[in-house]
């Protein structure tokens, strides 16, 4: 599944090319020692989130692509530790349990690392809610006390908001532009989790509205117009068996 | 808790440090707060926090109270590594208590570690301390690479010398370096101090890992608190092992084989395993490695002023010889 964003190519390939950089480890690439694997999905969803908050204000800057950089970098780093099961297989814990361990700590490492080496130390206490807040999540979730939707919504939706409203701050945007963005974004992290962790429909469709909603509230024009293009493409790429008939194409949302 | 760090110099800050600590864990989540509160009255000698305390109070008398939060924090990283590293070794057992991966399992312990690693980092203030931030990032990224490091390597029976050295370092050393820069840094110690005591640590961290490595071997589980032989029996290849199978002779050989065999008969092997290494004098030469980085860590301190708090940095040096557990 190859997702793209019109004018992104480029920016996203230096973005990807410095989270590799990351990556390594003395014995290669940190992630391809684990038996998770990562879809070119999961390597750029946060990174064109970032990019698409990016270009509502004054363009693209270097804490822009700093916390693309690092968002890519944590979210990889969280959802290794994510996958990780209770209890390993015959033989297998190793590569099920004590490497992804350690190579979820290395990345978190690395993701702190970025932002202080880069200048962007200021932005690392927002991360750092986020963090406490999902492993509390999950905690409960371990207790039964919440349930997978919730959590999705919690790891991937609350994510994806931090790092629009992140990026849009960046650039003094207004409280209502701001507020928007951030809610697309939580729209979207939450779409993009219920197909990581396959919930119904019900979900789909609620993050679908909301998606259509925020949309539907941002001033024509091409910055509307990307929105709308990684919506559509994200929704029909990931869903595009599950989508009923009466749900309203993103195009006409974006035509209006 | 036991603790051979307390000198008067950081008695009461070292109190101060243990209640904030029970406070700042005082989590609004029920079981996080319980498995923190557990980990934390588990005990431990609480030397990261010891020697952000003394390295900070070495330039600063009146700017101790600013220091105990920093070496709270140092404490509660290490606790969060503790409780990664019970999920990683299958660890039942921790300073004689049962592990939270025992008692909670390992997904709440990997999610708990998390949490206060998170906690930990906040605790710094980074945004207001950027070069206290950056010093702890660099370690955490050397420490994680040294963990993968020791994975990849388990039983691996070709490690040399400085193989050993480049994990212990990332193991130990490095946390203690840390938090001796710390300390200064919070005190605005002059740069050379900084160094000096950085090193200092360093030094110590090392040689405190390789006694450590060295007593594993020695020890009855009731004195260190785990079964003697353990690292070994997880394939962990410490300094007197390496200097075992360096040599030539048919017990080398034999502990190679059992090493690779990863102790196919269990205990027997790894009992066999243990005296070859006992009797093969490679305890006794790591240990002149251990006091060698020790009379290292001892020389940096020429530089500092005299006084209590120096005296207590060499006491330190000395226990770390000296110690029997």
């Amino acid at each position: 599944m190859n997702i793209k964003v019109r004018n992104f190519d480029l920016e996203l390939t230096l973005i990807l090319a410095r989270v590799y950089k990351y990556l390594k480890i003395n014995s290669g690439i940190s992630i391809d020692i684990l038996n998770t694997k990562f879809s070119k999905l999961d390597m750029s969803f946060y990174p064109i989130l970032a990019l698409l908050a990016a270009q509502c204000s004054k363009g693209l800057s270097k804490k822009n692509r700093t916390l693309a950089v690092a968002s890519q970098v944590l979210f990889l780093s969280t959802e290794i530790h994510n996958q990780i099961p209770e209890n390993a297989g015959k033989n297998q814990f190793a590569k099920q349990i004590q490497l992804p361990i350690l190579v979820g700590d290395l990345l978190f490492s690395r993701f702190y690392e970025i932002l202080c080496k880069e200048d962007c130390i200021e932005y690392l206490n927002h991360y750092l809610d986020y963090i406490a807040n999902l492993n509390h999540k999950w905690v409960d979730y371990l207790e039964q006390k919440i349930d997978i939707e919730e959590l999705s919504a919690n790891c991937y939706g609350e994510l994806a908001s931090l790092v629009m409203e992140l990026n849009m701050n960046i650039n003094s945007n207004t409280n209502y532009w701001t507020k928007i963005v951030k809610r697309y974004g939580y729209a979207m992290g939450n779409l993009y989790g219920a197909y990581k962790l396959n919930l119904g429909q019900k979900e789909i469709i609620k993050y679908w509205d909301m998606v259509l909603e925020t949309i539907d509230l941002m001033p024509g024009g091409e910055i509307k117009d990307s929105f709308s293009q990684f919506a559509q493409e994200l929704y029909y790429n990931l869903f595009q068996n599950l989508i009923p008939e009466n749900r309203v194409p993103l195009s006409c949302v974006a035509e209006k | 808790m036991t603790n051979v760090f307390v000198f008067n110099e950081i008695k009461k800050e070292l109190a101060s440090v243990e209640k904030f600590l029970e406070q700042y864990t005082d989590f609004s989540h029920s079981e996080l707060k319980k498995s923190a509160h557990h980990t934390l009255k588990a005990g431990g000698k609480r030397i990261r926090p010891a020697f952000v305390l003394l390295a900070g109070k070495i330039y600063n008398q009146d700017k101790t109270y600013d220091l105990i939060p920093l070496a709270a924090a140092m404490e509660l990283i290490h606790m969060s590594s503790l409780v990664h590293d019970d999920v990683i070794d299958q660890a039942d057992i921790r300073r004689g208590k049962s592990t939270v991966r025992v008692l909670w399992g390992n997904k709440f312990s990997l999610h708990c570690g998390d949490y206060l690693l998170a906690q930990a980092t906040k605790l710094i203030r980074p945004e207001e301390n950027k070069e206290i931030a950056n010093v702890l990032a660099n370690m955490s990224v050397e420490m994680c690479q040294g963990e993968i490091r020791q994975l990849l390597s388990l039983f691996d029976t070709t490690q040399t010398i400085r193989n050993y050295f480049y994990r212990i370092k990332r193991k130990t050393a490095l946390l203690i370096a840390a938090s001796c820069k710390i300390g200064a840094l919070a005190t605005n110690a002059p740069k050379e101090a900084v160094n000096a005591l950085y090193k200092y640590g360093y030094y110590i961290g090392m040689a405190f890992q390789i006694k450590d490595d060295c007593l594993d071997m020695q020890g009855s589980s009731s004195v260190i608190g785990k079964p003697a032989g353990s690292d070994l029996a997880q394939g962990i290849i410490t300094l007197p092992t390496i200097f075992a199978l360096r040599g030539k002779g048919e017990e080398s050989r034999k502990l190679n084989s059992l090493i690779k065999s990863k102790f196919a008969n269990g205990k027997e092997d790894l009992d066999r395993a243990l005296d070859i290494v006992r009797n093969s004098g490679g305890i006794e030469k790591a240990l002149s490695i251990s006091n060698k980085y020790i009379n290292k860590a001892k020389k940096q301190l020429q530089i500092l002023p005299s006084g209590s708090i120096k005296n207590s940095l060499e006491q330190i040096a000395d226990y770390i010889t000296e110690r029997d557990y």
